[in-house]
């Protein structure tokens, strides 16, 4: 039987034995402590700037908050969400769930749905105790938070569906949890290789280095295509920037990411079965 | 001989490391440039390598065409003239095209550069015959400061010799006279170029029309992306110390004083790397990825109006403020209202419109452009205050709420335990 958005009976019952499973865990908990302790260093920092010489000057004093909440957020949901198929698989509860009419997709969909509603509150949580922060502290608090909010949302649901397509690949938890790794970890360092090498000026690099460089640029440009944390980035400096049509195609290109993520895990089981 | 060797031995590598530090140089045709950076007129020079030259769109600058000993100096990893051993002028006229185009085919003229708060402030440039009459109007009031000068050091000499003998305050002191401020450099030949964004090419020509080797240079003239008023905010605790606000996004937070000096000033946004190349053309240091604001000329000439609440549409002029020591021994110092428009040689102290700030909440400013505000020059000021006990504590509460739940676990497990 299919219930609204092409949902089965199936995935909004897989959906929400997720998300209790999820919310009775005490992991969010802490990620999000972690999280906020973090929004809030980061400004009071820039009050404590502010008190040092009497006066500041700031554009965006809730954008860098935001962001860097969201980086931990957003690496606690893919590494959550990795984890979720390949448990399962390696517990053999899988393959029982798989004699009842369950499909593929109806258990993509329900884990993906648990864990935008997971993601809904962790942003929430963030945005409601940065406007907290600015109505305690007095710092300008936009009008484009909202939006701000809305792009952490689209970020950590991204996320998550990136981490389910590697558990949908991985056999083992192990090594759904390494390939993760593997991927930050190859991005963040294309990524400052990249920001080093572009920002030298042409000159002072030799024949090899500028084709290094040129190559550099083409493939952290094609892997920022890809990465959700580059969507991410480019929405906040659209608002910064102030220009709607950039911050529309970073939102954009994070639901099409999503919906690839989801595409590919659905895929991704038919291709590696239930079991281990 | 064993006695010579020991000095040798200490004098050859002394030898060696002072031929390394003279640097070889080349005869080089380089330019000169008086360029436009938004702010006034910098001196930049531009050797053959590389052979690009970079001026500000729409005004005016001055390019000199000289031919000097150019060496290598290690330490800035830069190419520096040595006008001591060479200064010459090359004759020619300059060509400026773009594409085939020949656009300006342009003859010397006389310049100079005016200073009109002393040699350390902001550059004019006055051009043709305007920059001589500016030079002998410069000189004339020079000689007549000179002649003033003399007869306030006779007149104090006398003035001194009468209290010596009729005693002190018999007759007022005389006045020294005031030294003129503005300082013309004198007048020079060069080609002024005034063009509109874009790409050039510009070469010496002879007089019969042919190109002057090693005078080519490829010229790009840029512009602002983003133009608005920024503020310069200076905080009364350290007024040596101003922050800039470039953009109307950008809110200007106090804590501590009741009232903030705001300098409103006209500013550009350039390319980070055609900026830099403008100010030296041998910079490799930025980056053309990168963006940077300038300000350039002050706008005190304007009412400044005061809104929200604790502004109430008051409208505001700028003043001249005096930064006075406080007396005694003590360090310190406290920004007054001056009494007069300009600052004498020995006072410190700012030109600037002093603004509230509200005891909590916020206060709009703008300039005025007649009766309409000024494109991009509002801004927000705030008051801020640190409270973030109650917001760390808010961020504990999640971690409260994991470890009520491992608790809750291990109860279960325990009485599932028992059971």
């Amino acid at each position: 039987m299919r219930w609204g958005l092409g949902l089965t009976r199936a995935a909004y019952a897989i959906g929400r034995q997720e998300l209790g499973s999820v919310l009775t865990s005490p992991m969010p908990y802490v990620w999000l402590s972690a999280a906020l302790a973090l929004a809030v260093f980061v400004l009071d920092s820039h009050l404590d700037t502010i008190d040092g010489l009497g006066l500041g000057v700031y554009a965006d004093p809730l954008i860098y908050p935001i962001a860097l909440a969201g980086l931990i957020l957003g690496l606690y949901l893919a590494l959550s969400a990795s984890t979720t198929i390949t448990r399962e698989r390696e517990a053999g509860t899988l393959e029982v769930l798989f004699w009842t009419p369950t499909s593929d997709a109806d258990l993509v969909l329900g884990k993906v749905l648990a864990n935008v509603v997971v993601a809904a509150v962790l942003a929430a949580a963030v945005t409601a105790l940065l406007i907290l922060g600015a109505l305690v502290t007095g710092v300008a608090s936009r009008g484009d938070l909202p939006l701000a909010a809305l792009a952490l949302l689209g970020f950590l649901a991204a996320m998550a569906a990136l981490g389910l397509l590697l558990s949908a690949l991985a056999k083992r938890v192990r090594a759904a949890v390494v390939i993760l790794t593997g991927i930050v970890v190859l991005f963040l360092s294309l990524r400052v290789a990249a920001t080093v090498l572009a920002a030298l000026p042409p000159e002072q690099l030799s024949g090899p280095m500028l084709l290094l460089r040129d190559g550099l640029l083409v493939v952290s440009a094609a892997a920022g295509v890809a990465s959700p944390v580059q969507h991410f980035v480019w929405a906040l400096e659209a608002l910064q920037a102030q220009d709607l049509s950039a911050y529309l195609k970073a939102g954009g290109a994070s639901i099409f990411g999503l919906g690839v993520s989801v595409g590919l895990s659905v895929l991704a089981l038919k291709l590696r079965g239930v079991r281990p | 001989m064993k006695r010579l060797l020991v000095p040798l031995a200490i004098a050859l590598p002394l030898l060696a490391s002072a031929v390394a530090a003279q640097p070889q140089s080349t005869t080089q045709l380089v330019y000169g440039l008086n360029a436009f950076d938004g702010e006034g007129y910098s001196a930049v020079f531009s050797p053959s390598d590389p052979p690009n030259l970079y001026l500000l769109a729409d005004n005016p600058s001055v390019l000199q065409v000289k031919r000097t000993e150019v060496y290598y100096w290690p330490a800035t990893e830069q190419y520096v003239p040595d006008w001591g051993a060479r200064n010459e002028d090359v004759e020619g006229r300059l060509q400026i095209r773009q594409g085939s185009n020949i656009l300006h085919t342009l003859q010397r003229q006389p310049f100079v550069l005016v200073f009109p708060q002393g040699s350390y402030g902001p550059r004019q440039l006055v051009t043709g015959e305007a920059a001589i009459a500016a030079y002998d109007e410069r000189l004339r009031l020079q000689s007549e400061y000179e002649r003033a000068l003399d007869q306030f050091r006779r007149e104090h000499d006398k003035w001194l010799e009468r209290a010596r003998r009729q005693g002190p305050a018999s007759e007022p002191k005389p006045q020294e006279p005031e030294k003129p401020t503005r300082v013309v450099s004198k007048p020079m030949q060069g080609f002024v170029v005034n063009l509109p964004a874009g790409r050039y090419s510009l070469a010496l020509v002879a007089s019969e029309g042919s190109e002057i080797a090693g005078s080519r240079r490829e010229l790009t003239v840029l512009t602002a992306r983003r133009r608005g008023i920024g503020y310069r905010v200076i905080p009364p605790a350290r007024w040596t110390s101003p922050l800039e606000s470039y953009t109307q996004r950008s809110v200007i937070y106090a804590t501590g004083s009741d009232s903030v000096f705001v300098q409103p000033m006209v500013v550009q946004e350039f390319n980070e790397l055609l900026y830099a190349r403008l100010k030296n053309p041998q910079d490799k240091t930025a980056s053309a990825a990168r963006w940077t604001w300038v300000g350039g000329q002050m706008e005190f000439g304007r009412p400044m109006q005061l809104g929200g609440a604790a502004g109430a549409g008051r409208v505001v002029a700028s003043s001249q403020y005096l930064v006075e020591q406080v007396e005694g021994q003590r360090l310190g110092y406290r920004i007054v209202r001056h009494t007069r428009e300009t600052l004498q040689p020995h006072e410190r102290g700012f030109r600037a419109y002093e603004v509230p700030v509200p005891a909590s909440g916020r206060i709009r400013i703008a300039l005025l452009c007649g009766d309409e505000v000024c494109p991009a020059s509002e801004r927000e000021i705030r008051r801020v205050r640190s409270h973030f006990g109650i917001l760390y504590g808010l961020a504990a509460v999640p971690l409260v709420v994991a470890l009520g739940l491992v608790v809750r676990r291990r109860t279960r497990s325990r009485i599932s335990t028992v059971a």
